[in-house]
């Protein structure tokens, strides 16, 4: 069993990439290694000229807090924290101040439509809600990158469409590098990359400006 | 370095149960150590003082006897150390524990009727102190209000019926004695040319020294010390009631220290996901070290305070330990105990914190997070 073998892209600052593959075909293992959360047996991760795949855990630690964001499938909140608590989480380990990570969580969950529900935690929440609570988290810290892994996996049509509206907004305006792992070939559209992971290999399916 | 407390204090209240329970578990440790150190400490100042309110500067006792009651000498002892240099007052003295009245033991002094003034400090609350070696009895006004007894009474003392003279007071430990004339005592123990004691008086205080080595050599069969350190030849004694009571506290300490370990490995297990997440946010294992060690010392303190809190209203209170049927010993609040039970309720949950942390920090994001 292996969990990728070849795998070569490219990122570019704004770009939004989807990748497409079956289970088990290595979405999650991919994910992990972009975002530090894995090391590779054999390769380079260069982000932004940095090589990640040789680094210390410590030093992972601090490129994931500050230029890596992550949004899971199953949102991966602090149940026992407040939407705002969540938010603030990437700052505090960035050791921002805390007003100023206090507005900015307020700023975050306000642009993503959640400026009402500051004080409420995950299980007052829709799933929508607590994937957009997920969203403004990966964003605290001005990533570079934001690394989705099937977010909108958990979520009815709805609340799918809102969330990928969001996403492109954030990748428009923001001009954020997105990362976006999915079964869903609707997301594809969206994204100017798109790859499909087989077989270990990553193939380009589309490519746009 | 706030931040990451902030986020401690947060995790204590959301888990306040448990963390409740943690802490009232602290907080008995710290009860049992408190209680059991400060009854161990009260015996042994009390044991000091009662030892230093001895007449005298010097006393010669019994070579191995942990008490004078324990052992005898030599009464002819006294001839030869008056005889010394420097010597102002020697007095032969019997103290054993008997059966007065009833069942009850008390602690018997025999002494010199013509030497008491000399050295004991009283004041009599009915009649008179003993002055012949006739077979009369003095009380100490605490004992004498246990018996009901009063002048022209009789008290039954190991057998013999002897009359009481009088009531004293000393605002000492003698206040529950009784006292007899030394020869009394000698019959009524069968101690003949014998003494349990003997105290002595210098005419310089500079020549306590002198005096203590000369009788030493005198004597190698008898114990010497000046009263000062009476209270070490109570030191084998003493040591064995710190070490009982260590090994309570030490016992107390440990179930305190595997319950908090205990809790705090459950705590890892359900908190693993949690951990994970932080960590894939950027938190550091020095992060996640500090917040745990922090939460085990917020909650080490606040066990501590309790148990030093209630420790002290029951104190403050009064814990009497029944000592005689009409004498207690009240346990004292030492601050210094306090103080060391509280650093070691802290102590104890930071130690029981470290193995559940060293895994906590080797736990991998990716692992416990659920990826789709």
């Amino acid at each position: 069993m292996e969990a990728l073998r070849d795998v070569n892209f490219e990122l570019e600052k704004g770009d939004f990439t989807t990748i497409q593959g079956p289970s088990g075909s290595g979405k999650t293992t991919l994910l992990n290694l972009l975002g530090g959360l894995d090391t590779p047996t054999s390769g380079e991760i260069l982000i932004e000229g940095t090589d990640i795949a040789k680094m210390s855990e410590k030093l992972l630690a601090r490129i994931r807090c500050q230029r890596i964001g992550f949004i899971f499938q199953f949102y991966n909140l602090i149940p026992k924290m407040s939407a705002s608590e969540n938010v603030e989480l990437p700052m505090i380990f960035a050791r921002v101040p805390v007003a100023q990570r206090k507005a900015r969580a307020k700023k975050l969950l306000e642009q993503v439509g959640l400026g009402h529900r500051l004080r409420h935690a995950p299980s007052e929440l829709s799933a929508g809600e607590q994937q957009r609570v997920a969203i403004a988290r990966a964003l605290a810290n001005d990533p570079a990158i934001v690394l989705m892994d099937e977010p909108t996996g958990n979520l009815d049509e709805e609340n799918t469409e809102n969330i990928i509206q969001l996403i492109r907004e954030l990748n428009r305006t923001q001009k954020r590098t997105v990362v976006l792992t999915t079964h869903n070939l609707f997301i594809t559209k969206y994204a100017n990359k798109a790859y499909l992971l087989h077989n270990g290999k990553l193939i380009k399916r589309k490519q746009s400006s | 370095m706030l931040e990451i407390l902030g986020m401690a204090f947060g995790n204590i209240r959301r888990r306040a149960l448990r963390n409740s329970l943690t802490t009232v578990g602290l907080a008995v440790f710290v009860l049992i150590f408190v209680l059991v150190s400060s009854f161990t400490l009260t015996v042994q100042s009390t044991v000091s003082q009662s030892l230093s309110d001895l007449g005298g500067e010097i006393t010669v006792w019994s070579q191995g006897a942990i008490l004078p009651f324990l052992g005898e000498i030599p009464q002819n002892y006294t001839d030869r150390i008056r005889q010394m240099p420097d010597v102002k007052n020697v007095s032969a003295q019997i103290a054993r524990i008997s059966s007065v009245d009833t069942e009850d033991l008390r602690l018997i002094f025999g002494l010199n009727p013509l030497e008491i003034h000399v050295f004991y400090t009283y004041t009599m609350t009915e009649g008179n102190m003993i002055s012949t070696n006739e077979s009369k009895s003095v009380l100490g006004y605490l004992f004498a209000d246990y018996l009901k007894k009063h002048v022209g009474d009789n008290i039954t003392v190991n057998g013999h019926t002897i009359p009481v003279i009088g009531v004293f007071k000393t605002d000492t430990y003698m206040d529950n004695v009784v006292i007899v004339p030394f020869n009394i005592a000698q019959e009524i123990f069968s101690l003949p040319g014998r003494a349990s004691i003997i105290m002595v008086t210098v005419t310089d205080p500079t020549k306590v020294e002198p005096v203590v080595s000369e009788i030493k050599k005198e004597f190698p069969d008898a114990s010497v010390s000046k009263n000062q350190e009476a209270s070490s030849r109570l030191a084998p004694l003493m040591n064995s009631i710190s070490m009982v009571s260590l090994t309570f506290s030490a016992i107390a300490g440990i179930a305190c220290f595997l319950g908090i370990t205990n809790v705090m490995l459950t705590g890892i297990i359900e908190r693993s996901k949690e951990i994970g997440i932080l960590k894939a946010l950027g938190a550091k294992g020095a992060d996640v070290t500090r917040m745990m060690l922090y939460e085990s010392m917020i909650l080490g303190t606040a066990g501590g305070v309790l148990g030093c809190l209630l420790s002290l209203t029951l104190l403050i209170q009064g814990i009497l330990i029944p000592i005689t049927s009409s004498s207690v010993l009240g346990i004292q609040v030492f601050p210094e105990v306090l103080v060391y039970a509280l650093t070691l309720s802290v102590a104890i949950s930071v130690l029981a914190s470290l193995y559940p942390v060293w895994r906590a920090i080797r736990l991998r994001p990716n692992e416990v997070l659920k990826f789709g």
